[in-house]
Order: structure tokens, then C-alpha cells, then sequence
């Protein structure tokens, strides 16, 4: 295991918050080709960590290893320790660790079902209600904690794909947290949405941090400084740097990291 | 403005540097302010040789075009620092940057009024009885001056290392000013009927000692963006430093050459 120095992962002590994810020597490889080299770094509970660092840093490829979605890609292989509240996720079922974190992709994948069916379908499947009476509350509860509710109230039983972009991946985000998990991913949720849309999302996500730990890769450094209270930078597959999002974009320790954010490598 | 490289938009580059070369002319203006508002005190140009009447209203006029063309460069900086901040959203370096040229800009500024001040106290002692005497302001002159130049070479290359010397200098500064206010003070108390002439004169030494306060804030402003971290002296320097005070303390009055009228 690599000790975490100040340049890799130490909350302050005053702000330490108990660390949700922690991460020792983590490896990653696709075939012969290592990915991440190493990875040291804790994500703390009920916060927004965001990773930041240019294409093909391992940025994405180490958020799916929070949720074993490695694992479905061949001849990829995970090494090291990778712990959610202290339990290796290698060795927790895939199905029930997922049902524990989740998801939200680059582009809004809402199923071609009804906006309802959406995000009833994982509460059926993980068998969270006990009859339609409770469905139809956590389906509710989980539109109205998504900002969505007051939207399509009326019309739960259109099709999804017919809202709008920013709706569908706020539908995407409520069919999420309708498994009432403990972790949501984000994988550059709002890289295909307007500003107005990329708002509420990201007004969203400083909600959801009241109850859930977020981890949301983000190539927009703004947006990384707005919504995150930490901030992660990967380069060719190493954490170089990370800390509390105000120290990284102001007083960056790391020559690196001060030359990614201020657009000076690519 | 930096060793690091360029930015990947060179265009930001270009701006960056129209920033520095706008705070490098306010401290060019500023060092004339300095030059010229001292020089009020000098015999000479109160003489017949230096001009008399005429010159000096001439340094006058000089002098307020320059204030007047500070605080024009001075509301440009602050303007263009503006436009920078929301086009081009800096961050780390580039962030501190920009907000510490706006602070570099309001301090030369402030710099410039104490100048043209100093040059008022110059011009209402031109034919004071003890204006021989209030030659002394030369020593805080030199002093102030080199701490410009030292500010202004800090300014060219947002470089850290050189803020010390410059840091440092401030305490010269301070530590001739109140060995002047001692002079002075005891020269009142023999001499009741300078008084006028004294109060205008240490208020023109006073306008020195700010203006070097303000030329530290500088430094340290501009040691905060290259370092990203509060200035502070290297705690092994801080007995130098008080040594160095000391050593100005040194200094030998003019009045115990010199009789008064």
C-alpha cells in the first residue's frame, strides 16, 4: 500500500469527514496496457469528489472501478484494494454492490419505456416495494429529490425518450437514487446539456450531497469548482494531486496540476 | 511573466502580458512621481539656477499630468483585470495574477497621490527659512527609490525571490523616518518658530514612510501570486533584517551640521 502524502489524498484534519471509498494500490489493466498506476486516495461520505485531468488519464477508468463495471469489460484487470465503508468490493456480489451505487452516464439513457417504468423498474427488479401503493411513493420521492416531479407530474406515463435532454438525465439520476443508494457516479453528466440544463444539474447535485456521496468526473474545470468540495487530478493514469477544490484551482501544490488548470498542457 | 510554459491559447498569453506591460508603466510613472516630488525639497530647484517660480510650477504641472495619467492607467488595469476574469475564468496562477495586478494597480495609484502630496508639502516650504534643512528628505528619497526599482524588477517577473530585498527595504524606510520625527521634533523645541515649517515638512516625511507601506503591500501581493502563499521573511533573516534597521538608525542628522537661522 503507497502511504497518501498531502500531494495525493490528507483532508484536512479540522474537515476530515470518515472516508466512504478508499483506494490503496490501485492497478488497472486493459490486456498488456496499464491504465492506472498505483491509485492511492479516500473519497469522504456525503461529499462531491470530482476527477479532473485531460483524456486517457484513467479518470473514468477508476470510477468504474467504485462499481466493478470493469469487470464486464475483457482482458481488463483490477489489482490493489478498493473499499466502500471498509469492505473490499471485490469481494461483495456485483449485483448488490451496484444496487449500492449508482449511476449516471455521459449521455441520458433513459430506458424506451414510460418516464414512470423508468423509476419503478429497478425498484421491481430489486424488489424495494411491497405493492404499488409503495412504488408509486418511492417513484415520487425519487422525481421530486431529482428536481423532476412539479415537470412531468402530469404525464408519468409518456415516454421518456420524449423529454427533453436535461430531463432525461435528471429522470436518469431519479431512476438512480430510487435504489436509495449510497454512492452516485458521474460520469460527465451534463457534457451533452445546455447551460440551463447543466444548472439544475449541477444545483442537483450539491442537493443530493446532503444525503449521498458523489464522485463525478468532469473535463469542465468550472464546473468542477463549482460543484465539488474536492477535487482529484489523474495524469497518464496517476493521482498527481488532490485536495480541498479551493486549494486545487488556487494554490495548487503540484507544477502538474497548475499547468493542467491553467491551460497550459493538454 | 513566468518560467512556465505558454498557455495552449497563446492569446491569454498576449493579455497577460498587456497586463504587466500597463502595471510596468504605472511603476515607470510612479518612479518620475517619486523623483520629481522630492526634488520640491532641494535647494536648487527652488533657486534662480533651477528655475525659480516658473520651474516649479512647471514640476507641478508635470506632476499632476502624470497622476492624472496614473489613475487613467489605473481604472484601465482594473477594467481590462475584469474582463479577464469573466473571458477567460483563471484559474491557480493565472487567478491569483489577475487579482493581484488590480491590488499592484490601486497601490501604485496610492503611491502617486502620496507623491503628488509630498511635492504640495515641496512647493508651500519653497521659501521657508529652514529649507536647507529639509534637504534631509534626499536620504528617505534614496531609500524609497531603491525600493521602487526593487518593486518595479519584482513586477517584471512576477519573480518571488527578489521580494525580500525589496521587502526589506521598507524598514530603512521607517527607521530613518523616525530617526527624522526625533530630529525634528528636538529642532521644533529649540526653535518655536518653525514649527509651521516643521509640522508641513514631517508631513511630507510621513507621505515617504506611507508610500514605502504601500510599496511593501506590493511586494507582498506579488509574492502571494507567484507563490500562492502569504509572505512571510525567512525567520533565519528577521535578526538581519532588525540589524539592518539599526545600521539606518545610524544616521547623521543635517541639523547637527548645520545651524539654523
Amino acid at each position: 500500500m503507497t502511504t497518501p502524502d498531502k500531494h495525493t489524498d490528507k483532508p484536512a484534519a479540522a474537515k476530515r469527514q470518515r472516508a466512504k471509498i478508499r483506494a490503496r494500490a490501485v492497478n488497472v489493466y486493459y490486456g498488456d496496457k496499464q491504465a492506472l498506476f498505483q491509485v492511492a486516495l479516500e473519497v469522504p461520505h456525503k461529499q462531491v469528489t470530482a476527477l479532473i485531468g485531460p483524456s486517457g488519464c484513467g479518470k473514468s477508468t477508476f470510477l468504474r472501478c467504485i462499481n466493478r463495471m470493469n469487470d464486464v469489460i475483457e482482458g481488463c484487470r483490477v489489482e490493489g484494494e478498493l473499499t466502500i465503508d471498509g469492505e473490499n468490493v471485490a469481494t461483495l456480489d456485483p449485483v448488490a454492490l451496484r444496487a449500492r451505487i449508482g449511476m449516471v452516464f455521459q449521455k441520458p439513457n433513459p430506458f424506451p419505456k414510460s418516464i414512470y417504468d423508468n423509476v419503478a423498474y429497478g425498484v421491481r427488479i430489486h424488489a424495494l416495494a411491497q405493492n404499488r401503493k409503495e412504488t408509486d411513493e418511492i417513484v415520487r420521492q425519487s422525481l421530486a429529490r431529482a428536481g423532476l416531479e412539479q415537470e412531468v407530474a402530469s404525464r408519468l406515463n409518456d415516454s421518456a425518450t420524449a423529454l427533453s435532454g436535461g430531463q432525461q438525465q435528471r429522470l436518469c439520476i431519479a431512476r438512480a437514487i430510487a435504489l436509495q443508494p449510497d454512492i452516485i457516479l458521474m460520469d460527465e453528466p451534463c457534457s451533452s446539456l445546455d447551460p440551463i440544463a447543466t444548472a439544475r444539474i449541477e444545483n442537483l447535485i450539491a442537493e443530493l450531497s446532503q444525503n449521498y456521496t458523489i464522485v463525478i468526473v468532469t473535463h469542465s474545470m468550472q464546473q468542477a469548482a463549482r460543484v465539488s468540495h474536492r477535487t482529484v487530478f489523474f495524469h497518464l493514469g496517476r493521482v498527481v494531486e488532490s485536495g480541498e477544490t479551493t486549494q486545487i484551482f488556487t494554490t495548487p501544490r503540484r507544477k502538474q496540476t497548475e499547468r493542467y488548470i491553467t491551460g497550459r498542457i493538454g | 511573466m513566468s518560467d512556465d510554459p505558454q498557455h495552449i491559447n497563446h492569446t491569454f498569453d498576449e493579455e497577460l502580458e498587456k497586463l504587466n506591460d500597463m502595471l510596468l508603466r504605472m511603476g515607470s510613472l510612479v518612479a518620475q512621481q517619486l523623483d520629481a516630488a522630492t526634488a520640491t525639497f532641494s535647494t536648487e530647484q527652488n533657486s534662480k539656477k533651477g528655475g525659480g517660480v516658473q520651474g516649479r510650477a512647471k514640476t507641478m504641472d508635470e506632476i499632476a499630468q502624470r497622476e492624472k495619467a496614473l489613475n487613467e492607467l489605473e481604472q484601465r488595469v482594473q477594467e481590462f483585470a475584469i474582463n479577464l476574469a469573466a473571458l477567460r475564468q483563471p484559474m491557480a496562477r493565472d487567478l491569483r495574477t489577475i487579482i493581484v495586478a488590480m491590488k499592484v494597480s490601486d497601490a501604485f495609484e496610492a503611491v502617486g497621490d502620496h507623491c503628488a502630496s509630498i511635492a504640495e508639502r515641496g512647493r508651500s516650504l519653497a521659501h521657508s527659512p529652514y529649507r536647507e534643512q529639509f534637504g534631509d528628505i534626499d536620504k528617505l528619497r534614496t531609500s524609497a527609490a531603491q525600493m521602487l526599482q526593487g518593486v518595479i524588477e519584482c513586477c517584471r517577473a512576477w519573480d518571488a525571490t527578489r521580494a525580500l530585498k525589496a521587502w526589506q527595504k521598507d524598514r530603512h524606510i521607517n527607521a530613518l523616518h523616525d530617526a527624522l520625527l526625533k530630529d525634528f521634533s528636538l529642532f521644533m523645541a529649540k526653535k518655536p518658530e518653525s514649527i509651521a515649517s516643521v509640522v508641513d515638512f514631517l508631513s511630507a516625511v510621513k507621505y515617504v514612510e506611507r508610500l514605502g507601506d504601500r510599496l511593501k503591500s506590493i511586494v507582498e501581493a506579488l509574492h502571494y501570486a507567484a507563490e500562492g502563499e502569504t509572505f512571510a521573511p525567512p525567520p533565519l533573516k528577521q535578526a538581519a533584517l532588525m540589524a539592518g534597521a539599526r545600521a539606518e538608525k545610524g544616521y547623521k542628522s543635517s541639523l547637527r551640521k548645520t545651524t539654523a537661522p
